[in-house]
């Protein structure tokens, strides 16, 4: 039995980078800070470097404070609503900011990015394929 | 432009979903950065933009002040915020959406909002 998906987007991404990397764009209230962001599934939220959220113009601190788990610890982030601009697909999403600035890794999770889209991944030709939910069932 | 014409354009606005005006928002801009100089921009331009932006600030502000205040007893789930105001719960982004959408809100925000003392996890790069 085969299946079949229709993606509106194809992003050529360099399969020797460390990572599945893309360009990610954050908006807020006409405001825009882009950065890289690697695709993490096994990420709950989606996280950003503090000075990207500052870029932005955002008191981060003023967000919800949570703690996430990592390998070597724990990392204090702070929750903000806050529209997401990937490969052009757009929605609004909850995201972390760090609270530590030393951290400078983002990150696109489950949590406001993956459960948004469709995505479709040949990581042996470095393509990876998208499509926003909405989009999709439209 | 007149007035009354204005007024026309952002009672359509309002009707756009979040998406849309965020669309718009970065249209306006982009037009208005074309121009570069800002003598150029008509009061109207930037009434329209202003008044989207204060908007969408006032709405965002509303949603960050109840997910604060709500965590410990809407954490753990997902929930579906309009302007500040619960509009549906769910345990999948599907279930919520349907929920928001059958309250009459399909332009809800919809997030999981992970309880106070949740260790939210990290992938392979953290």
């Amino acid at each position: 039995m085969s299946h079949q998906l229709t993606f509106a987007q194809l992003v050529n991404y360099d399969p020797g980078q460390s990572g599945i990397t893309v360009n990610v764009v954050i908006g807020l209230n006409g405001a825009r800070a882009g950065c890289e962001a690697k695709i993490d599934t096994g990420s709950t939220f989606c996280l950003f470097a503090r000075n990207v959220g500052e870029d932005l113009g955002i008191d981060v601190e003023s967000g919800i404070r949570r703690t996430v788990g990592t390998v070597t610890g724990s990392l204090a982030v702070y929750l903000h609503e806050v529209n997401l601009y990937v490969v052009g697909c757009s929605f609004s999403a909850l995201v972390g900011f760090a609270e530590d600035r030393a951290f400078q890794r983002n990150v696109l999770g489950r949590r406001g990015f993956l459960e948004q889209v469709i995505f479709g991944l040949v990581d042996y030709e470095g393509k990876l394929f998208l499509s926003s939910y909405d989009e999709y069932v439209s | 432009m007149s007035v009354e014409r204005l007024e026309i354009i952002k009672q359509q606005i309002v009707t756009l979903s979040r998406q849309e005006q965020a669309e718009l928002s970065r249209f306006l801009a982009e037009q208005m950065s074309k121009d570069n100089a800002p003598p150029a921009m008509t009061p109207a331009q930037s009434n329209i933009s202003s008044n989207i932006e204060v908007t969408e600030e006032t709405r965002r502000v509303r949603n960050m002040e109840w997910m604060k205040a709500n965590g410990q007893e809407f954490g753990g789930q997902y929930i579906a915020l309009e302007s500040g105001s619960l509009v549906a719960t769910g345990r999948t982004l599907r279930e919520t959406r349907a929920a928001s959408r059958a309250a009459g809100k399909p332009n809800a925000f919809i997030t999981y909002l992970p309880k106070p003392d949740e260790a939210l996890e990290a992938g392979g790069w953290l």
